[in-house]
């Protein structure tokens, strides 16, 4: 008996569990499917429904005393016709789709969105994994308090700073690319050795030096010339390489937290196999580390481009010029063309969802562990 | 560990971190300072500066409400984050967690709205809550509430607890994955022990589950603040800050003075002012963190 009265009790709570679940689904998807419905309706059949409801309205409630029952009755019926009415009505408007993408110039959105994302995910995974590997293996100088400045980093965030950024791009001095590329260079050729990473300095004073003297004896015998050439500031605003570079900065600090604790996991006796047969520690990072945290690297990398292809403070703070500006602005400045022409603007919405939506369902597993893994340990 | 002079090797090891930390440093921590040293001067963007001392920081904290009434309002999108949304991603990460029919389905359905941008849920919701074409008010007419059908986004009182709502479906599903993991890694045994001593599912809930999970409850909130205090996005795609001023958040307010005021020193007090509060809030974690550890 009392056995009875248990299962009847679970049976009963997982009805009830079943029902919220059911309920809050509806909830999120409801949003999806009907964007989906209004894109595909005629521009008149998006107010069909509402003048049915009018009229539904009007028909209910008449001055004559209807009886209650006949009142729920009405309302059950007409919830029900406004149910059935949330399916969109034959014939359906695919056009809308190519008329959305044509007029929304999508063609160029996406081209630049996925541009973005490109870059911007490159240069962040090969920067982090670099300095998280520093960070997780090798001893070198100030690396305690680079790590800090890293973490402290979590609490100035882009939002608070972008006003500065954007004066920085307006006025971004030309010689921080040449340092940046030097580095970049360096890191290449010299692959961690230090008696090249000399002769590389070497040859760039050299080089340098020759620039120095063409310079001056071309143009000018006066040097000050060409330290005002050097310290050249050009406008970043409105431009691509703008728009990237804060935010492969952005993206640094928490993708380096996730990495370095993954290759901290690493055994180190495959590095220091790796060294006996006379690998360089930069040699080790490439051909080692790097094959190895492929899942680390796939996590960082999709939530990487997950959130460039969600950006939009910057896109409206950087760009006034609508032939640069990613896929979430292009949305924007449809919407401005297309006021009131909601099948448009929905269907402009669903094309951008749609790519998300398929990248998240096949690689479900990889965006769930990368989003778990730091906060769970943490 | 033994302090010895550094290896030529070592040095040479700062190449890994350079890359990293010249981006950093130039992008970030240059702005920051800079951002702290313009707060002191009344600045329009384009003629010169003027030192104006704390005037910034008198205005924005005392008086002028450019501050507090968007810190007001982020305040109460992150209160409603916090209790409504992660008591609904906990509630739910719950329920999936004891594998129910359908429990991977849910799963994937409710972690689908943080993927999608909040240019995308403004305009999704924007077009549900129209006040006249809007299928919610279409609902709330055919039955027979029409009084209840609202200009949702129109109206000062009812602005910024439409745009929470929104705000709560559009991040309850981080806080859903969190707590899903998190419970996934309880023993299954405690429950069984549980049920055996004759626990129901609130006594299993509260005496078990919740006490578990308060490490990855604070983390998740501290982060539900964080992020509400820095919203953007869904505020500018749906009101713009209107009506009146009513869902006027930080960041937005941010932009205004600068881009359209031309007040940046002000502008960037107002950043200042914001990072500070992060900052808080973030040694706020650390310290409860230290709580639960202790306790």
């Amino acid at each position: 008996m009392k056995k009875n009265t248990g299962k009847f009790k679970r049976i009963f709570s997982n009805l009830v569990f079943q029902l919220v679940l059911l309920a809050f689904a509806a909830w999120v998807i409801f949003p999806v499917l009907w964007g989906i419905s209004t894109s595909l309706r005629t521009f008149e059949g998006i107010y069909q429904i509402s003048e049915q409801a009018d009229n539904q309205e009007t028909i209910a409630d008449p001055a004559a005393p209807v009886s209650m029952g006949a009142k729920i009755v009405n309302r059950i019926k007409s919830t029900l016709h406004l149910v059935r009415s949330l399916v969109p009505p034959s014939p359906i408007q695919w056009s809308n789709y190519k008329e959305a993408w044509k007029q929304g110039n999508f063609n160029k959105y996406f081209l630049n969105s996925f541009f973005y994302m490109v870059t911007v995910v490159f240069f962040m995974l090969l920067f982090s994994s670099m300095a998280s590997y520093a960070f997780a293996r090798l001893r070198f100088p100030g690396k305690e308090f680079i790590f800090y400045l890293f973490l402290a980093s979590l609490v100035m965030p882009l939002p608070t700073i972008f006003i500065t950024v954007y004066l920085l791009l307006q006025n971004f001095p030309i010689y921080l690319f040449v340092i940046l590329i030097i580095i970049a260079s360096m890191l290449i050729v010299t692959a961690g050795s230090f008696r090249r990473v000399m002769f590389l300095v070497l040859g760039v004073l050299l080089a340098a030096g020759a620039a120095y003297a063409f310079v001056v004896s071309r143009n000018t015998t006066d040097p000050r010339k060409l330290v005002e050439l050097i310290l050249t500031k050009i406008n970043l605003l409105d431009t691509r390489t703008g728009y990237i570079l804060p935010q492969i900065a952005s993206g640094l600090p928490y993708t380096i937290f996730l990495m370095r604790s993954f290759f901290e996991a690493i055994p180190v006796d495959l590095e220091d196999a790796a060294r006996i047969d006379g690998c360089s520690r930069l040699g080790i990072y490439f051909r080692i580390i790097l094959p190895l945290s492929r899942p680390i690297l796939a996590v960082t990398g999709i939530f990487g481009a997950l959130s460039v292809w969600k950006e939009f403070l910057f896109a409206v703070v950087v760009f006034s010029d609508s032939t640069k500006m990613p896929i979430q602005a292009g949305l924007l400045a449809f919407q401005g063309t297309y006021k009131t022409q909601w099948n448009y603007l929905m269907a402009g919405v669903i094309i951008t969802v749609v790519p998300v939506i398929i990248v998240y369902l096949l690689l479900q597993k990889h965006v769930i562990s990368g989003l778990t893994a730091g906060a769970v340990k943490g | 560990m033994l302090k010895r002079p550094w290896k030529r090797r070592e040095i040479m090891y700062l190449f890994f971190v350079l890359p990293a930390l010249i981006f950093f440093g130039v992008f970030v921590i240059y702005p920051f300072i800079k951002n702290f040293l313009i707060t002191f001067y009344s600045w329009d963007g384009l003629n010169e500066m003027e030192f104006v001392g704390l005037t910034n920081y008198k205005k924005a904290l005392f008086q002028s409400p450019d501050f507090w009434k968007p810190i007001k309002n982020a305040a109460f999108l992150a209160l409603m984050g916090i209790s409504i949304q992660n008591g609904l991603a906990l509630l739910l990460a719950w329920i999936v967690d004891k594998e129910l029919k359908g429990a991977k389905l849910y799963r994937v359905i409710f972690f689908i709205p943080p993927m999608l941008s909040f240019v995308v849920i403004g305009f999704l919701w924007k077009w549900i809550l129209e006040p006249n074409q809007g299928i919610l008010n279409i609902f709330l007419k055919n039955i027979g509430l029409g009084s209840w059908a609202l200009a949702w986004l129109g109206m000062r009182e009812t602005a910024l607890p439409t745009v929470a709502m929104v705000n709560i479906w559009a991040s309850f599903g981080w806080g859903f994955v969190m707590f899903l993991a998190a419970l996934q890694g309880i023993e299954r045994d405690i429950y069984e022990a549980a049920r055996i001593d004759g626990a129901n599912h609130f006594q299993e809930f509260w005496k078990i589950t919740f006490p578990l999970l308060l490490p990855i409850i604070t983390s998740v909130s501290i982060l539900t603040i964080l992020g509400a205090m820095q919203q953007f996005d869904l505020i500018y795609v749906m009101t713009g800050g209107g009506p009146a001023g009513a869902t006027e958040v930080p960041v937005n307010q941010m932009y205004m003075q600068a881009f359209q005021n031309g007040m940046w020193g002000y502008a960037t007090t107002l950043g200042v002012l914001l990072g500070g509060i992060l900052f808080v809030i973030s040694l706020l974690q650390l310290q409860i963190k230290k709580w639960l550890v202790d306790w």
